[in-house]
């Protein structure tokens, strides 16, 4: 039980951000994944990430293109030997991030990768940080589920769609949105090209020398 | 409607090699403006930060952004050598960050046209685009959808709306516009 | 099929080689160059930023080549124009006038005739590196020495005999930046005080043009104002026409694909993409017949295409959000009563406007001046219109 209620309190830890912050790390991915010679996003994916905020309010938010499907991975333009790695044959990212300007923190998060596989068949990734916010509609705030074991508040949903049963939720250790992207496509995207964080370099961080 | 960072973006791509003003609400904003620029621009703009026009007119192939220590005469000097960014010519532009309001903008306005005619619908307040005109973007959405958001929501609320890519993202910005 | 939206350059003037330059419809380099050959000696060039001032003088540069020496002096591209000084401006020219001689001799056939004591003694005083098109200058055993206006003077005398030409032209761009100050007052005379054997053609600042230009260069001078186009309703169907061709010489498309049908989209069939001919035709309306804010309308949009939806031509949408980026601008430019005097001395001549105001907001092209038949009035550019309205978004 402990390690569940230390991973909860984790995930609470991990909401103290300044959104602008994330902002400017999610650009950075996003810039990175956009530029030649191994771009799965479309040229200037980093000024697609629209920051929005309601007059006399607080909140602000991030999205990933205003258009509602999100941002298209260009899939079938990436170079012959990293193509033929992929699994998919269309995929679409969406970023939709909520925060408390007022005291730093993030509200809410859902970054999602959806599409098709090679075969034609359905296939989805999506992460969700649920709004803590306790309201008369949502009286749990982001306790969802039974508890933080199978409902983790940072989980991550895997399957052909996210309706379908079994519904699997994969606790997620305190990863920051940035992290969370970079994660994503590394998955539709298996390959050298698009790996943060490969062994070598993880090695040589680790044991400097 | 427009977008910040595209509005950025499009206002330093606009013209190789030309000028563009963000205008920042104060100076703790400017800091995390510049920030953003340096996030927004393309690797190879290798962008470099500066107070001085000269030092900016001295680098035609690195992007300069000038934040200036004292806004009026940074103006006056760009009006006076707007043109010798033309030779030898630039090929990343200069992006100069100024106070809302503030002693730069005021310059622009009374002593210095030609910084100002250069920079025309280049001059972008990222802050002032980032609110949102909430009737617009209800009667956007409506107009997508077909109910208002509030109506939406109530489906989705009690899990009778499937959990796709696009509804996650409508609800989003239902609660956003609710 | 794709467009190099960077080749507008809205703040790039052409040069004096004539490739992309179209006429506008006040013919103005046309008009002024006949005039210069045929005598007039001293003209001063006004107008709104953004109007082609540079362009014009290049293209008056490019007609008087033929049958004199033409010298574009473009003193902004290499001086602070707000410190420049009259000995900066006279060093500044005679480097331009015995480059452009080489050039000229060059391409005559014939080998330099600037003397070896000449570029000696411009290399002492440092108007000319120690290489000029490739040749090097060694510096003299004795060098003479003189002030750059004698220099000039020199360098004018030897010009002339070296091309075989007997006139010499100066067309002087940059001086529109001068503040009006009595040093500015200074650099001005200066340029009056050379040889009447000297034509000058020179922008000049505004204060200069509500001033008494006839008499601030030379006594007699010409003032000539370039006007932007009319581009509403029938009448401004040719400044419409000018501004539409100025796009396609610059993307490198045909004339006729943006021309004649008024109401038409001409569908080009390739990829699918729509010249909308329309909507350029929206931008030059809203640009108010100045160039560079109409180039930089297009130029504005089709970023907005391009980063949204990596488009290759505009849509209404992206064009609305320039528009409103323009509108921005333009706001800024506008201070405390602008908005109340604008819209008293619309229509009119504008005597009534107190001068510093009119000054400040004609060079900015906020107010435009127009011309029906014989009378001039002033008009309200579009973009300034709904902000003077009270109106801020499209």
């Amino acid at each position: 039980m402990k390690s569940w209620v230390d991973l909860y309190g984790e995930h609470q830890w991990l909401r103290g951000m300044h959104d602008r912050e994330v902002a400017n790390e999610l650009r950075a991915v996003l810039r990175r994944l956009s530029e030649k010679p191994y771009a799965a996003l479309r040229r200037d994916a980093q000024s697609r990430l629209v920051e929005a905020r309601a007059p006399r309010s607080t909140t602000v938010q991030y999205t990933l293109g205003r258009e509602r499907s999100g941002e298209a991975l260009l899939l079938s333009e990436l170079p012959e030997p990293v193509r033929d790695r992929v699994a998919l044959r269309e995929a679409l990212l969406s970023v939709l991030l909520r925060f408390d300007r007022s005291v730093q923190r993030l509200q809410e998060l859902n970054i999602m990768l959806s599409g098709l596989r090679l075969d034609g068949t359905p296939w989805a990734l999506a992460v969700h940080l649920p709004h803590e916010d306790r309201t008369l509609g949502r009286p749990q705030g982001d306790r969802e589920g039974l508890g933080a074991c199978g409902h983790a508040a940072l989980h991550c949903h895997v399957g052909p769609t996210l309706d379908v049963k079994p519904k699997i939720r994969v606790p997620l250790p305190p990863l920051r949105p940035a992290q969370i992207v970079e994660w994503m496509i590394s998955q539709a995207i298996p390959t050298p090209e698009f790996e943060p964080a490969p062994w070598p370099g993880v090695e040589a961080m680790l044991h400097p020398s | 409607m427009r977008e910040p960072g595209v509005a950025i973006a499009g206002a330093i791509a606009r013209d190789e090699g030309g000028l563009a003003f963000i205008t920042c609400p104060d100076l703790d904003l400017r800091d995390w403006l510049v920030r953003e620029v340096e996030s927004l621009v393309p690797s190879d703009a290798r962008p470099f930060r500066t107070s001085s026009v000269a030092e900016a007119l001295g680098e035609p192939n690195r992007m300069a952004l000038i934040i200036p220590n004292d806004e009026a005469e940074v103006v006056r000097d760009l009006d006076a050598c707007r043109d010798q960014a033309l030779e030898p010519p630039r090929t990343q532009p200069i992006v100069l960050f100024l106070l809302r309001d503030g002693d730069g903008h005021h310059t622009l306005a009374l002593e210095a046209p030609s910084a100002w005619s250069w920079a025309g619908g280049s001059d972008v307040d990222p802050e002032a685009l980032a609110e949102l005109d909430m009737d617009a973007e209800r009667e956007a959405f409506t107009a997508e959808v077909g109910t208002t958001p509030e109506e939406w929501l109530v489906p989705w609320r009690s899990q009778d709306v499937p959990r796709t890519q696009e509804n996650f993202t409508r609800a989003f910005w239902a609660m956003t516009l609710e | 099929m794709s467009f190099d939206w960077k080749a507008l350059t809205p703040h790039r003037p052409l040069d004096s080689n004539g490739v992309q330059y179209v006429v506008p419809p006040s013919g103005f380099a046309e008009r002024i160059a006949p005039l210069v050959a045929t005598g007039t000696t001293t003209v001063l060039v006004g107008g709104p930023v953004g109007v082609g001032k540079s362009t014009e003088l290049a293209r008056i540069t490019a007609l008087l080549r033929d049958e004199r020496v033409a010298c574009l002096v473009r003193l902004d591209r290499h001086e602070n124009i707000r410190r420049l000084t009259p000995d900066q401006m006279f060093s500044r020219i005679t480097r331009d006038l015995v480059e452009l001689a080489r050039i000229e001799s060059a391409r005559r056939g014939r080998g330099t005739q600037i003397s070896a004591a000449l570029l000696g003694a411009l290399r002492v005083a440092g108007t000319v590196a120690s290489q000029v098109t490739g040749v090097s200058i060694p510096v003299p055993e004795v060098s003479f020495t003189g002030s750059p206006r004698s220099l000039l003077d020199a360098a004018l005398s030897e010009v002339a005999r070296a091309t075989g030409y007997t006139r010499i032209s100066l067309i002087v761009d940059g001086l529109e930046k001068l503040p009006d100050t009595p040093e500015s007052s200074e650099v001005l005379a200066a340029l009056g005080q050379i040889s009447d054997e000297v034509d000058i053609i020179a922008v000049v600042p505004w204060h200069v043009a509500f001033g008494v230009p006839e008499d601030t260069i030379r006594p007699a001078a010409l003032f000539a104002s370039l006007p932007a186009p009319g581009v509403d309703g029938t009448s401004g169907l040719a400044g419409r026409q000018f501004l539409a061709d100025i796009l396609t010489e610059r993307l490198g498309l045909p004339r006729e694909h943006l021309s004649e049908n008024e109401d038409a989209s001409q569908i080009l069939g390739l990829s699918g993409v729509k010249l909308g001919r329309a909507m350029v035709l929206e931008a030059a309306r809203w640009s108010g017949g100045l160039p560079r804010t109409f180039l930089q309308l297009m130029a504005d949009a089709a970023q907005y295409a391009q980063i949204r939806r990596g488009g290759a031509w505009p849509n209404e949408s992206d064009l609305a959000d320039a528009i409103a980026d323009q509108k921005d601008s333009f706001r800024r430019a506008l201070l405390p009563g602008d908005s109340d005097a604008v819209r008293k001395v619309e229509g009119t001549d504008g005597r009534e406007m107190e001068l510093s105001r009119k000054i400040r907001l004609l060079a900015r092209g906020v107010i435009l001046e127009r011309r029906q038949g014989s009378k001039y009035f002033l008009d309200i550019h579009p973009l300034a219109q709904p902000l003077l309205e009270g109106k801020r978004n499209a």
